[in-house]
């Protein structure tokens, strides 16, 4: 109903009073010519009201008086009426042809890029590729090779697996699917050493594979080799393997923390101020004087709305509201308990993910000194450097020590 | 009553009669809104009454504020608070 509605406004229609002895024979010539009446209603003994269009009004003469009844015009209503209204205001035509042509040309440019599926690889960067590829914001539609460009940001950008370019409205949506990253395998056939990664102390050491070069209660250094690969035996030689151990060690971890002493509290003091732009293609037109706010602190709270029709023709202006709150910040003085949590927490954050055995904690002043026991596995694999045979062998004699 | 040899091989065929004998099809929906397709011509309006020339019996409209919200060559929509549907 509401479009039938909007059609009638938009072509335009009359309303008529239709005065005879016999006006319904009036209705019947129309319906018969295929004129379209609406809302017809009966007024008084003599006389109807009606909604036609104006095409139809034009052949109401001849059925009026075919019919015998008289034909009023009441009201017209509709569109080209009002445009008829306003014809003579050429500055208003001219605003709206203005208006309409240049929403149609800024519709022919790409204003927003949004890229979207990217984790690790910085949205700036790939727009800088799609820059230098050829899609960056305030250019034409048609220049767009939307497989260029796919091929171009694919091969520069090595951690993108997959690219779709789209372009709707004057946005362009990008979709990009990252490379998951090579798991680093050592491989299993391949002859290896472990060694530590860690200094520590050896808790427990179990070498499947490999030679033991150390046992439980040693104390390790970062890099010390742990399980050699390279076994001697008098009958075949040396002999080369892929060492495999599981081996717990003991590490101590050492943070100092700072106890806070004070805590800051941020309260809005109530005076605000506002700023607010309109941003035109690159341009900001400002819409205060004083651009300097003579707040010490203070929060600011940004809003950018875009000018856009619908959801995907967005056009190159902005409105940006920023509002800046004056904060009163006040120094309190923190009660011990609540300073040495944060401070444990602070350091506790370090070790995340860790087996935690033992933790000693030494307090002074301000200073928090935490010291984390830690269980876990410091062995990692390394490859072994054949021609220096004899300096492995070097390494594992300064572990039995 | 008996129907004509027409309207019987109709109905064994199950093509709508309003179709093809140019009969009038009436809907009525609840008390305030009545379609009349296929007819001819019409006879009286007013808003107590309207009364409409169809190829069989004319169909009147009895009812309060009756108004003709469309009129094309096939159909009339009418509204208003409907009394009675009547074929004469």
């Amino acid at each position: 109903m509401f479009f039938i509605k909007l059609l009638n406004f938009i072509r335009g229609y009359v309303i008529i009073l239709i005065e005879g002895a016999f006006p319904e024979r009036f209705l019947n010539i129309c319906a018969r010519r295929s004129i379209y009446l609406w809302n017809v209603k009966r007024v008084d003994k003599l006389s109807l009201k009606a909604n036609v269009s104006i095409k139809g009004f034009r052949l109401m003469p001849e059925i009026a008086k075919k019919a015998r009844c008289r034909v009023r015009l009441k009201g017209k209503k509709g569109l080209p009426f009002i445009l008829h209204r306003h014809r003579k205001r050429k500055a208003f035509a001219a605003g709206a042809a203005i208006f309409i042509l240049t929403m149609l040309v800024l519709a022919q440019f790409i204003w927003v890029i949004d890229v979207k599926g990217n984790i690790n690889v910085n949205s700036e960067q790939i727009l800088q590729v799609l820059e230098q590829a050829g899609l960056k914001t305030g250019m034409p539609k048609g220049n767009i090779d939307e497989y260029a460009l796919q091929r171009q940001v694919m091969l520069d950008i090595d951690e993108i697996a997959w690219i779709s370019v789209q372009i709707k409205g004057t946005t362009a949506h990008v979709e990009v699917k990252e490379r998951e990253p090579k798991p680093e395998i050592f491989p299993k056939d391949k002859p290896c050493n472990i060694v530590a990664a860690k200094d520590g102390v050896i808790e427990s050491i179990d070498a499947v594979s490999g030679k033991r070069l150390v046992s439980a209660g040693d104390v390790v250094k970062q890099g010390q080799l742990l399980v050699s690969g390279a076994l001697d035996s008098n009958v075949e030689g040396v002999r080369y393997v892929h060492s495999e151990a599981s081996i717990s060690a003991r590490t101590w971890y050492e943070f100092s923390e700072e106890i806070p002493k004070y805590e800051e509290i941020k309260r809005r003091t109530g005076k605000s101020k506002s700023k607010h732009a309109i941003k035109i293609l690159n341009f900001y037109i400002k819409f205060f004087i004083n651009d300097r706010i003579s707040y010490a602190n203070y929060d600011r709270i940004s809003k950018v709305k875009k000018l856009s029709f619908g959801k995907s023709v967005v056009l190159p202006i902005s409105f940006h509201y920023d509002k800046y709150y004056e904060l009163e910040i006040e120094q309190k003085e923190m009660d011990r308990e609540t300073a040495l949590k944060i401070a444990e927490e602070n350091a506790f954050k370090k070790v995340k993910g860790k087996q935690i055995v033992k933790k000693d904690i030494e307090k002074s002043q301000d200073i928090l000194k935490i010291t984390y026991e830690c269980l876990e596995d410091i062995g990692v694999k390394q490859d072994i450097l054949k021609e220096e045979n004899t300096s492995d062998g070097e390494v594992s004699g300064s572990g039995n020590d | 009553m008996k129907k004509s040899k027409k309207e019987r091989i109709l109905e064994m065929l199950d093509i709508p009669k309003e179709v093809v004998l140019d009969l009038p099809k009436v809907t009525i929906y609840n008390d305030n809104q009545v379609v009349v397709e296929n007819y001819s011509g019409l006879l009286e309006y007013t808003s107590e009454s309207i009364r409409l020339k169809t190829s069989g019996k004319s169909i009147s409209i009895r009812g309060l504020g009756l108004e003709l919200r469309t009129v094309t060559d096939i159909d009339v929509l009418v509204e208003g608070k409907i009394k009675a549907v009547e074929f004469i």
